[in-house]
């Protein structure tokens, strides 16, 4: 029953090896001075980053410059300690989690000022709202709305695995938790999109 | 609830959803979607939400973050490189085989630099700590290595001439730096350049003798033992070991001789002597 499954994942490994083996060239020729391998990586993984910090922060970032501040100082935290990179995890899981810890950083800093929390969630909802607009697909305007209906947790593990395509247990490297344990947020997160789209 | 009961396979939805699987593999997930309408179900849900993820992502201006980014650990040792293949011309020939990147010759120029001053300072420090040394051996007599050949390496370029040498120009700052470190064991005063250099080779004025407060210390740590090996380590400079046997008007005469000399202030004998009056004194 489970052979198929991992025979699948098998087959992904090759693709994800090339593209690791391809990171890992570019860190080594960044560490030996070339500073075009760090617009290369850049290049590479700017976009995933800004998917998934548009993801971490919501709404309101999305359209604003904070998902920019987040991508880039999850690079330059990244480089400044790229030489400890061992390779025990694809760099792409590396840099989700540097940038997740950053986010968690900031959102305890924001927790010691509550009138801050509280005007970034009715900002969100302003611009979630403005964002439907702009939103042909009905469903997908659903979906949008569902994924704030979120925990932060359950959100995370959702945009690394659908819109990352991070293995579980890529996920539970970024997150700090258990392949285990991603799979029950994953599914969950499922369950209240699919319960918030269906109402 | 959930009636498929194929949990692996239902794992791979994600991945089916976003068109990240090929081949077999996919053409398997198909055919499972095809007869169960609640995993097909998900997959629309899915592909959904991929969309809604994917969809109207800010831009990544990779110029801003390629500014706030460190530089590379190794990028010192290029530039270097580069320059020492390039011939003795310096940095213009240097930057002649990175032309096609002349972000990162402006960007390690700094650096180059850097190690220039800090090949300077390093020379500097270096030439100061052993004018140090020298001095304090010569004060306490006991120099028996340091021969009057390194004692006279820093002496006489000043004194010869005014334009100094590069070992002159090593030891002068140090020197001034370094002479009030020694001034409460072996010197007293105010030292120049000059006064360090005059040292063990100008002899002190007779008249000139009383006045050595700041001596009487180096007498009382120095034994006349070690003091008349202190000048012996200086015989070399063949004026310590005949100075007993001058006259007070030879010595005098040559006290006049030394005050025609240009940059030779007339009170550094007293400033810097201690063990020569000391050598001298019967």
């Amino acid at each position: 029953m489970s052979e198929p499954s991992r025979l699948n994942e098998a087959d992904l490994d090759p693709l994800r090896d090339q593209a690791d083996a391809v990171d890992r060239a570019l860190v080594a020729r960044w560490l030996g001075g070339d500073e075009r391998a760090a617009t290369l990586l850049v290049e590479r993984h700017g976009a995933a980053l800004a998917r998934f910090g548009a993801s971490l922060i919501g709404g309101r970032g999305s359209g604003g410059g904070e998902v920019d501040d987040l991508v880039q100082d999850t690079f330059v935290r990244a480089f400044q300690s790229l030489a400890d990179f061992r390779g025990e995890s694809s760099l792409r899981t590396w840099l989700f989690t540097i940038e997740r810890r950053l986010l968690v950083d900031r959102r305890r800093a924001e927790q010691r000022r509550p009138d801050r929390v509280e005007i970034g969630e009715e900002d969100a909802a302003t611009e979630y709202t403005a964002l439907d607009a702009m939103v042909a697909d009905e469903t997908e305007g659903r979906i949008r709305r569902s994924l704030e209906r979120l925990s932060p947790m359950q959100r995370d593990v959702f945009t690394l695995r659908i819109a990352e395509g991070l293995s579980y247990k890529e996920i539970a490297d970024v997150v700090g938790s258990t392949e285990g344990a991603a799979r029950v947020h994953y599914h969950n997160a499922v369950r209240v999109i699919k319960e918030h789209v269906d109402a | 609830m959930r009636n498929c009961q194929n949990a692996d396979l239902r794992d791979e939805l994600p991945d089916f959803a976003a068109d990240r699987m090929t081949g077999t593999d996919r053409a398997r997930v198909a055919a499972h979607i095809a007869e169960c309408v609640e995993c097909a179900a998900e997959v629309e849900l899915l592909r959904g939400a991929h969309r809604a993820m994917t969809r109207d992502l800010p831009r990544i201006d990779v110029a801003r973050i390629m500014a706030a980014l460190p530089a590379p650990p190794h990028a010192t040792a290029r530039p270097e490189l580069v320059r020492a293949d390039a011939g003795p011309m310096g940095e213009a020939s240097g930057v002649r085989p990175i032309a096609g990147h002349p972000d990162r010759v402006v960007r390690h120029r700094p650096m180059w630099t850097g190690w220039r001053v800090a090949a300077a300072v390093s020379t500097i420090a270096v030439g100061g700590l052993s004018v140090a040394v020298i001095r304090d051996l010569a004060s306490t007599g006991r120099s028996p290595m340091a021969g009057p050949a390194v004692v006279a390496s820093p002496i006489a370029a000043p004194v010869g001439s005014s334009s100094g040498s590069s070992s002159a120009v090593g030891a002068g700052p140090d020197t001034q730096g370094g002479v009030p470190a020694d001034v409460g064991s072996s010197a007293a005063g105010s030292a120049s350049p000059t006064t360090t250099t005059m040292t063990p080779t100008v002899p002190p004025p007779a008249g000139v003798r009383p006045s050595t407060a700041g001596t009487d210390a180096g007498q009382e740590s120095n034994p006349t033992g070690d003091v008349e090996a202190a000048a012996s380590a200086g015989a070399g400079m063949a004026v310590a070991g005949s100075i007993s046997d001058l006259s007070d008007g030879e010595v005098e005469g040559l006290l006049n001789d030394l005050d025609g000399l240009e940059a030779s202030p007339s009170d550094e004998p007293d400033a810097a002597a201690p063990g020569l009056h000391a050598a001298v004194t019967p």
